[in-house]
């Protein structure tokens, strides 16, 4: 039983409390940087994400002040590029997905019965992470050099040659620090919606929000590794290590435009996804009625972030690839309105057969589902091979997807801050502000973005700074400076409408809007202590369709009694199965910590080094980011309380605590960090090929050498058994055994990395090349691999030595061993790849 | 899980089930994509027979065409198995729990990205093979 000893001693009041105080920790005068919990986390998140919106539209009002008239001499030519490149940059890497993945944090365990999401050390360090590339990427401006490539900085005009200051480095590196903040939320999302939810919620019960925070994670995982390698291979062709994208060494710029559109495409959807969830949400809501058609929904979402994978090239039809190629991504890009046109139906009917309440929420869901349509017709359009020839680089496409992103995307965002800004402040915003609000947002937005489908049809370019008074868009500008004004003004309202509230805004109560998910059920605003006691769910609507949440399923409720109020010495939070939700575990949850903050400050200080080029700061970075990550994991006493608590076996009528193997979340986070390893594995390797193909392919006049070679191959072979060797030991195998296990693969893999260099060294591939690039860096892709494992491999010994009987130590073991055999597999395939390929071509 | 009335579903479906019925089609098409893109690209800059190129295309397009088929199928035998009524009108809107959720978009899916692959696979019927965009 939970804290046996300790219940026993306390009256339920005493437990509530300390249950209270254990969750609203840190309280001294650090605990800024120490805090961990979702809800002020995400609250931060939230704020400078909304902080990076209004600075986006500060710079797109900017844009639009210089476009209003022709001729105008506002800004100049370069202080234009970088205004457009950091308004794209900050809408789509530093608002949208930082906001969503803020939501996320705050409202996925409040909707999925859960205390807090998996790791929310993480949590802290994808926010401090983030903010630290906020303030990378804008100090630009500080030093005048803005990032001024677009927010796609196509090579060749990125590369040195052409843009010789270090704005596309700001860009490039400061990006890269944003994503790894994307890519750990993400991780968090998944194991929290797969494994920690309330009783009773199977999967075929999620919220829509949960389905669609599940998907957009999943999707970041494919689609912003992709990225972080381009940008990689873009930042060491600007350093001159490289030449990925100079034509000159057989480079290719087109393969920037893959790799950053295999990206560009799913990020469309990864936005869209979250947004259209809430829109779900606030539909059935206010129609008073369940959604119609939830498995049409959940296929939807599914079918949007597959096809959407497959829809890049769409941005590519100008480029000249052939024409079969042209009609395959035509055809999915046609195919996608077809699951965006079921969610469409799905939320008319359920309005249609509702009764619909006209609150703002819904107004703005109304005016996302207009303008997203209008969006997704100029969409089909596009989608069609010689209309988009035609409209290519024109006003049309920036018609298009402003329609699709601020439609598709802000209209529902702002729909969900009206719906769940009382949840979280526990005022109501005022109605009348809020309409006001919806019809100049509205109206303005119509007005400022429809006339440039015209502009765009008459020939006006993007990106071009300012426009000759003779060519007939004089008209059309000056209306859509008007439309993008009066857009503003409806932000601001919704500025002053939200301070409102803060002071005179009715108190909003539980449930405001008579809503049908679990953050309904939680006072307003939630506690950071959530879900003192687990309820359960026996339907998709539990706020509509049950009197009560408290657990009846006498399993259940036996199950998760020992969960009620308690545990009070460590932060504990119930696990459920994946399919149907049934309880299965119990996990320690960590708590509140400098640590991620100090790990984020590292990463800042690294970035800055490799920005300018100094090992005065990339050293102490890599020093200071070790620390930090060894503090992160250093034991902890609540992880001990945990285990003298609970036993790890469990039984029928009490549930186990998972600390090691397939049963924890570390075993869960180790596998995402693998499925994200093996897709910028998987980018490499694609880039290695599509450089070597066609006409102006390099294929290779010499390969790495064979011998040297297969000396790696062997030695990532035979890590294999070492692997297995220290897995098997786990949990009752012997310490030495597992030592030796251990020491084995770290030999070996130290091995494999000084035969795989040397298979490079003593070849004669040509590191002025670009194929010679593309092995290099696969060559250091295995030894950046082989470095992540031996810490990890150090980490597990340390435990084995000093600890060998501490569960948690076994699972460490476990993780290390996922590594070990990826890392082994990872050789095998690059050896395949560089030497074996070229002789079979 | 069988709520309003209708069958309840006791017996879990294996995970094979639940692979084919959730990603078998969707990988089928994003296979065939990968496959088609390449055959064209790699293909047609080697000089490779234009018509060998279109009925590689269309066998491959066959093969996964029928694989999305028998996602289709599958789910649908399943979900009737389940006693999951013909009537989309009951099987889209009930909650018949994750077997239930999951044989229903099996077919769906099923249906959907043997459309895609159909279409992308008609292509080579209706474009020369190999000449390039944009002339």
């Amino acid at each position: 039983m939970v804290g046996v000893q300790t219940l026993e001693a306390e009256t339920p009041e005493e437990r509530s409390r300390a249950f209270d105080d254990l969750w609203n920790q840190p309280t001294g005068r650090w605990k800024f940087f120490q805090q961990v919990n979702n809800i002020p986390i995400a609250q931060r998140y939230m704020g400078t994400a909304f902080a990076m919106f209004l600075v986006g539209g500060v710079l797109a009002l900017l844009i639009r002040a210089q476009l209003i008239v022709p001729e105008n001499k506002l800004v100049g030519a370069e202080a234009f590029n970088q205004l457009f490149t950091m308004h794209g940059t900050t809408m789509m890497f530093l608002f949208v997905i930082p906001f969503l993945e803020a939501i996320g944090t705050y409202f996925l365990p409040l909707l999925l019965g859960t205390r807090d999401l998996p790791f929310p050390r993480l949590t802290a360090f994808a926010y401090w992470t983030y903010a630290f590339g906020v303030v990378y990427i804008y100090s630009s401006f500080l030093f005048g050099v803005a990032p001024d490539g677009g927010w796609f900085a196509y090579p060749p005009l990125t590369l040195k040659e052409y843009s010789p200051g270090l704005n596309i480095d700001f860009w490039d590196i400061g990006l890269s620090v944003a994503e790894i903040a994307a890519l750990g939320a993400a991780a968090e999302i998944i194991v929290a919606v797969l494994r920690m939810r309330v009783p009773g919620m199977g999967l075929s019960r999620l919220p829509i929000f949960a389905w669609s925070m599940l998907v957009f994670a999943v999707m970041i995982i494919f689609a912003f590794t992709p990225l972080i390698v381009g940008t990689a291979f873009l930042e060491l062709d600007r350093k001159g290590v490289t030449f990925f994208f100079d034509p000159e060494h057989g480079g290719k710029p087109l393969l920037w435009q893959h790799i950053f559109w295999v990206f560009g495409h799913p990020e469309v959807y990864i936005m869209f996804i979250p947004a259209a969830g809430i829109a779900t949400h606030i539909v059935q809501t206010f129609s008073r009625r369940s959604i119609v058609s939830y498995p049409l929904i959940v296929l939807s979402i599914l079918a949007i972030a597959f096809l959407s994978f497959g829809l890049w090239v769409h941005h590519m039809f100008s480029t000249g690839l052939p024409t079969t190629a042209l009609g395959f991504f035509a055809a999915a890009s046609l195919v996608i309105a077809i699951p965006n046109g079921v969610q469409f139906f799905s939320w008319l009917a359920t309005i249609w057969t509702g009764k619909p309440v006209w609150s703002t929420p819904m107004l703005f869901t109304i005016g996302f589902l207009i303008i997203f349509l209008l969006g997704g017709l100029t969409g089909v359009m596009v989608g069609v091979v010689p209309f988009d020839w035609q409209v290519h680089d024109s006003y049309f496409v920036v018609a298009h997807f402003h329609y699709v992103l601020i439609g598709g995307v802000l209209f529902p965002l702002f729909a969900g801050m009206y719906y769940w800004l009382p949840k979280m402040t526990g005022r109501m915003l005022s109605e009348r502000l809020g309409k006001i609000q919806f019809w100049l947002m509205f109206v303005f937005f119509n007005v400022a973005f429809f006339p440039m489908h015209i502009t765009g049809l008459h020939g006006m370019p993007r990106r071009v700074y300012t426009y000759e008074a003779d060519l007939g868009w004089n008209g059309l500008n000056l209306i859509s400076s008007i439309g993008a004004f009066g857009f503003a003004l409806g932000v601001v309202l919704g500025l002053v409408n939200f301070f409102w509230s803060l002071r005179y805004g009715k108190q909003a109560g539980p449930n405001p809007w008579n809503g049908d998910s679990l953050e309904w059920s939680h006072s307003s605003p939630p506690p950071n202590a959530q879900f003192k006691y687990i309820p359960e769910v026996r339907g998709r609507h539990p706020m509509w369709d049950q009197d009560s949440l408290e657990p009846t399923d006498p399993r259940f409720a036996k199950l998760v009694e020992p969960l009620q109020s308690a545990p009070t010495t460590w932060r504990g939070a119930l696990v459920v199965s994946v399919r149907e939700g049934a309880p299965t575990g119990i996990v320690h949850v960590a708590g509140p910590t400098a640590w991620p903050f100090l790990e984020a400050v590292a990463f800042l200080i690294l970035f800055a080094g490799l920005l300018i080029e100094r090992m005065l700061l990339i050293i102490p970075g890599v020093i200071l980011a070790i620390v930090a990550l060894i503090g992160w994991f250093w034991p902890k006493s609540s992880e001990a309380n945990a285990l003298a608590e609970i036993d790890m076996e469990g039984s029928e009528d009490r549930l186990p605590l998972f600390v090691y193997g397939r049963r924890s979340n570390g075993w869960w986070g180790t596998c995402v960090f693998v499925a994200i390893w093996s897709t910028a594995f998987f980018t490499s390797v694609a880039s290695y090929f599509y450089l070597g193909e066609g006409p102006s392919g390099y294929w290779p006049p010499s390969v790495p050498n064979l011998i040297f070679g297969l000396l790696a191959t062997a030695a990532a072979l035979a890590s294999i058994p070492t692997v297995h060797m220290f897995a098997r030991t786990v949990p009752n195998g012997s310490p030495s055994m597992r030592r030796t296990g251990l020491a084995l693969t770290a030999l070996l893999h130290i091995i494999l990395l000084g035969f795989a260099v040397l298979s490079l060294t003593t070849s004669d591939v040509r590191m002025e090349t670009a194929y010679g690039s593309s092995v290099a860096f696969l060559i250091g892709f295995q030894c950046v691999t082989a470095a992540i494992l031996l810490a990890m491999l150090a980490g597990s010994f340390a435990w084995t030595w000093f600890k060998p009987a501490d569960p948690r130590g076994w699972g460490f073991a476990c993780n290390t061993s996922l590594v070990g055999y990826y890392a082994a597999a990872n050789w095998l395939i690059t050896f395949v790849v560089i030497s074996i390929t070229p002789l079979l071509w | 899980m069988g709520t309003h009335g209708h069958a309840r579903v006791q017996v879990h479906l294996p995970n094979r089930d639940m692979f084919v019925a959730w990603l078998l089609a969707p990988v089928a098409w994003l296979v065939h994509l990968g496959a088609s893109y390449l055959i064209v690209t790699l293909r047609c800059v080697d000089a490779w027979n234009e018509s060998a190129v279109a009925i590689t295309l269309i066998a491959v397009t066959l093969l996964l065409a029928a694989i999305s088929l028998y996602v289709g199928l599958h789910s649908w035998r399943r979900m009737r198995a389940l006693g999951i009524p013909a009537d989309p009108g009951i099987a889209l809107s009930k909650d018949f729990g994750m077997d239930g959720l999951s044989m229903a978009i099996g077919v769906i899916t099923g249906g959907l990205f043997l459309l895609l692959i159909v279409m992308n696979g008609v292509t080579p019927f209706f474009v020369p093979t190999c000449a390039t965009g944009m002339g």
